[in-house]
């Protein structure tokens, strides 16, 4: 039997609840895998289902309510800061704010099978001001819905998944070092593709007084405001005679852009 | 986005938006907050 399995039969319902928050607060644990671990069980030793569901979507529930608070009371920031600890490219608070915009709080319901985006749109919704009580409405529907599905594909493939995790006890503590090794490459990748980012940003960046400069030197470079409609709602400044155009808007508005001109892109 | 449908003097300010008030250059529009604050 493998560590996992063992786990799971011994601590059940609180390993989930724990798994569960911590993932949707953030943390890298693997509460996906633990759901599907506990359906294939409840089928296997005729164990309870509907109390692991609840306990997975109330942990869920709960993560997302902070992060909602969060995004109420700090407002754009806390996104800033999310995508600061992310290792995805600083663009995931607009290519998210953009799936945000586009489908509004419906979007809760599937935002937990979509990678970043189920980190970033509950505070999402906290910045946009979305009232609270639809809020948890459609957030309790994709907590059900990603918890379902994880149980159900458990409890639907439990003999495949019962022989994977006999593979794993068979392998011992190798399947830990291989599941190690590649978690490393792939985040050693991710940290050097976003450091390769930020040193693109580094070189290519003007600062607010080189700016000055050139307005002031009459080089007329046009000021594209980028931000997201969510952003220009939370804070309606703007540089003065700034264009407004989002990365969906790219394509329209792009014959506008002069050429020959320096182009200065801002958000927050 | 831009760099890539040929445009090569695109650049992103330092420090965005907040770089450019915290620099005490004038903005257009008013905070919400303010707005607020104005209608109470």
């Amino acid at each position: 039997m493998s560590t996992l399995t063992q786990y799971v039969l011994q601590y059940g319902l609180p390993l989930i609840f724990v798994f569960v928050l911590l993932e949707q607060l953030g943390a890298p644990v693997p509460s996906l895998t633990v759901l599907i671990v506990y359906g294939a069980l409840a089928v296997q030793r005729d164990m309870p289902v509907v109390p692991a569901l609840l306990a997975a979507v109330l942990a869920s529930v709960v993560a997302d309510v902070i992060w909602y608070a969060l995004g109420r009371s700090r407002g754009h920031k806390i996104l800033k800061t999310i995508c600061k600890i992310s290792l995805s490219p600083d663009s995931c608070v607009r290519q998210t704010e953009s799936l945000f915009e586009r489908w509004g709080l419906p979007s809760l319901l599937v935002a937990k099978f979509v990678p970043g985006f189920s980190t970033i749109a509950p505070p999402m919704a906290g910045v946009i001001g979305a009232s609270f009580s639809k809020f948890l409405l459609y957030d309790t529907g994709g907590a059900l819905i990603w918890s379902g599905i994880g149980l159900a594909a458990g409890m639907v493939f439990h003999e495949a998944i019962d022989r994977a995790l006999d593979l794993l006890a068979s392998l011992g503590s190798s399947a830990l070092v291989i599941f190690a090794a590649a978690l490393a490459g792939w985040i050693a990748f991710k940290w050097w593709q976003r450091r390769r980012f930020y040193k693109f940003l580094r070189m290519a960046r003007i600062s607010v007084d080189e700016l000055c400069a050139l307005i002031d030197g009459g080089k007329a470079p046009v000021v594209v405001d980028v931000r997201t409609a969510g952003a220009r709602h939370a804070d309606p400044r703007r540089i003065p005679g700034a264009v407004v155009m989002t990365v969906d808007e790219v394509d329209q508005k792009v014959a506008e852009l002069p050429r020959e001109r320096e182009i200065i892109l801002y958000c927050t | 986005m831009l760099i890539d449908r040929g445009f090569t003097l695109v650049r992103p300010l330092a420090g965005g938006l907040d770089a450019w008030v915290a620099g005490g250059h004038p903005v257009e529009g008013e905070p919400l907050i303010a707005i607020r604050e104005m209608e109470a």
